[in-house]
């Protein structure tokens, strides 16, 4: 608890923590009806919301393929925690849009694509670093998320990338993300 | 030779041949399109069935929009009768079959141009072709038996029953729920009678009355024609659209307040992790934990909200009740709704004993139930009214008097003039003078003296 808590006091933690629930308030203050209009908030936030994890674990992760097992898993449980602590503004949201997404499937899948999304990362880096294309690596995060996302729309379906998945129940998806997920936390351990 | 008969006829038996089934829509066929319908299935000798009504009320701009009235009957021993009433509106196509579990036992379908919005004027005589000489061809004639439907909403179609003693007369609840449906019931007392119609003097002792929202009258067959245009009529769907008063959705909670919530809270967080170390981290879970229960409470509204409003049409001792029911829904839900009615959108649905639909997230739907039968709620007699209800009557207005005081359940008032009011401005020019109009919860109750002739 002491070093997660430590691991997110430092700067960097702060800096992405304050920006991300910036982004979560702007959400819902464009998202939230005014009068007696439905509520789409919910759909607006969970959609930036998993998108914005799903970089920052994909970056975070990319940069942690030389530090030592104790500096992957406290990132890890850093980007984890932030999830969590962020539920409250997801729960607000989807108390008042009533959408046909059973909650625990969203928090579910963030949850899980930020674990498996935090080893992809590591893994296009140790990549890019065979190929000795590192430098290209904090302009890669973002397009290799948006290339995701572009795969699923080809494909027609729900495979890789959040955006989908976030708000309709996918086993393809989910299947995918947990083998991912798997490798993750075997790579992180070793 | 006689064993080989023997064997046939066990067979055709056992084939079913030897059951009688027969459905009837409307009054001998004859249905009125966006009203409710009597319907009529005779059954003799058969198993548990099912009876299945398919009509397709979609457009070529919306395609199919099925709706379906199902109902599922015992076995019958002997004969059987099951009568119920359906709402039909303007339909592509409609199909019909009665089925048990093993073969449909009877089925059929309907000319799309036997589907009429002219109401009905039933006539119940041994000589029915001499009323469309008398009434003209702008009349909708349809000769039917003194066997009549009891239910209020059989008679939804129907502008105008006449009978004239030269067959039995039709029973006096029949009567009373075509009066109180909106019916003109006219009985000519001048044709040569074949029946004694005495127990039509209990009904209606004068010439002319009214009963709920219709007439029970007496007149020659001469001056039928006169009276059938004198007698006014009260349009029953102006009436219910002037007292409902749709619910918009419910309203969301302050954004700014919400915002200024949860701004809190997240600067809370973050400068407990900055600056309290793993005290400041778990205080930061135990709070989101805290605020997430505290949004779902205070932010969750009603899943569905159903705003109702009831219009009871009173006069001599009957009423016509009609009700609506708008249905709020926030999430997506398959309704299963207790109460026969149909939407009033073209949407799909099932009816029966039961309203089936599906509404998606946020949307609303009203429903218009069956129209029914009741006692009289306020009566007027002579210059007093009583309220012979449950509960208060309020904002009592008479048209021509004014408003008057409330009345508690049980007690009487002598009506006198009271000052004007702009309550039900939308319904006074509906109503004929005299007409009392009150309010008791979600209830309008209309009362119309007995037998006033004057145009609303």
């Amino acid at each position: 608890m002491k070093a997660l808590s430590y691991r997110l006091s430092r700067a960097d933690l702060v800096q992405i923590s304050t920006l991300f629930f910036a982004i979560l308030l702007f959400c819902i203050m464009i998202g939230w009806p005014q009068n007696t209009s439905e509520n789409r908030s919910w759909f607006i936030l969970v959609q930036v919301r998993i998108v914005t994890m799903s970089i920052l674990s994909f970056s975070y992760g990319a940069q942690q393929i030389h530090n030592p097992r104790s500096e992957r898993r406290l990132t890890l449980l850093a980007l984890l925690g932030l999830i969590f602590l962020s539920a409250p503004l997801e729960i607000a949201c989807y108390a008042a849009s009533f959408p046909n997404t059973a909650w625990w499937w969203a928090m579910g899948i963030t949850l899980l694509d930020t674990v498996a999304l935090f080893g992809l990362g590591a893994f296009v880096s140790m990549g890019l670093h065979k190929l000795r294309l590192q430098a290209l690596l904090p302009v890669l995060n973002i397009v290799f998320i948006v290339l995701l996302m572009t795969l699923d729309f080809g494909l027609k379906a729900s495979l890789l990338s959040p955006l989908l998945a976030v708000t309709v129940l996918s086993p393809l998806h989910l299947a995918v993300m947990l083998v991912l997920a798997s490798l993750t936390l075997v790579w992180i351990n070793l | 030779m006689v064993r080989s008969i023997w064997i046939l006829l066990v067979c055709l038996c056992s084939l079913g041949l030897g059951q009688d089934v027969r459905l009837e829509l409307g009054f001998k066929g004859e249905m009125v399109a966006e009203k409710w319908n009597p319907i009529r299935l005779v059954r003799r000798d058969t198993g548990p069935v099912t009876l299945t009504i398919e009509m397709d009320q979609g457009t070529l701009r919306e395609g199919v929009v099925p709706i379906m009235y199902q109902v599922n009957l015992k076995a019958a021993r002997g004969l059987d009768v099951f009568e119920d009433d359906i709402y039909i509106p303007f339909w592509r196509s409609m199909v019909w079959k009665v089925a048990d579990q093993q073969r449909v036992l009877a089925s059929g379908s309907l000319d799309r141009q036997a589907l009429r919005a002219e109401t009905i004027d039933l006539i119940i005589s041994k000589t029915p072709e001499t009323y469309l000489a008398l009434l003209g061809p702008e009349h909708r004639i349809v000769p039917a038996d003194d066997v009549l439907p009891k239910r209020l909403a059989s008679y939804d179609g129907v502008s105008t029953l006449i009978v004239d003693a030269s067959l039995p007369m039709p029973s006096l609840s029949a009567l009373s729920s075509a009066a109180a449906a909106g019916v003109q019931v006219f009985y000519l007392d001048d044709v040569s009678a074949t029946y004694a119609y005495q127990d039509f003097d209990l009904l209606a002792p004068k010439p002319r009355q009214r009963l709920g929202a219709g007439w029970l009258l007496r007149t020659s067959k001469d001056g039928l024609k006169a009276s059938m245009a004198l007698i006014p009529r009260l349009d029953l769907v102006a009436m219910q659209k002037a007292t409902f008063v749709p619910q918009l959705p419910p309203r969301a909670f302050p954004v700014t307040t919400l915002l200024m919530v949860l701004g809190a809270y997240v600067l809370f967080v973050l400068l407990s992790i900055r600056l309290m170390g793993s005290a400041g981290l778990v205080t930061a879970v135990l709070l989101s934990v805290l605020v997430s229960f505290a949004a779902w409470t205070y932010l969750r509204l009603p899943a569905q909200n159903i705003h109702s409003q009831t219009l009871f049409v009173n006069a001599g001792q009957l009423a016509q009740v009609r009700s609506i029911y708008q249905i709020t829904q926030l999430p997506s839900q398959m309704l299963r709704l207790p109460f026969q009615s149909r939407p009033v959108s073209t949407r799909s649905y099932q009816q029966g004993e039961f309203l089936e639909f599906s509404l998606g997230r946020w949307q609303q739907e009203t429903l218009q139930l069956k129209p029914r039968l009741s006692t009289t709620s306020l009566i007027l007699e002579g210059n007093r009214l009583i309220n012979q209800s449950q509960g208060l009557m309020q904002d009592i207005y008479v048209r021509g008097l004014g408003q008057q005081p409330n009345l508690a359940a049980g007690q009487s008032l002598e009506l006198g003039p009271g000052e004007e009011s702009n309550l039900y401005q939308n319904l006074l020019p509906l109503l004929p003078h005299g007409t009392i109009i009150a309010r008791q919860e979600q209830s309008i109750h209309i009362t119309i003296p007995s037998d006033t002739m004057v145009q609303p």
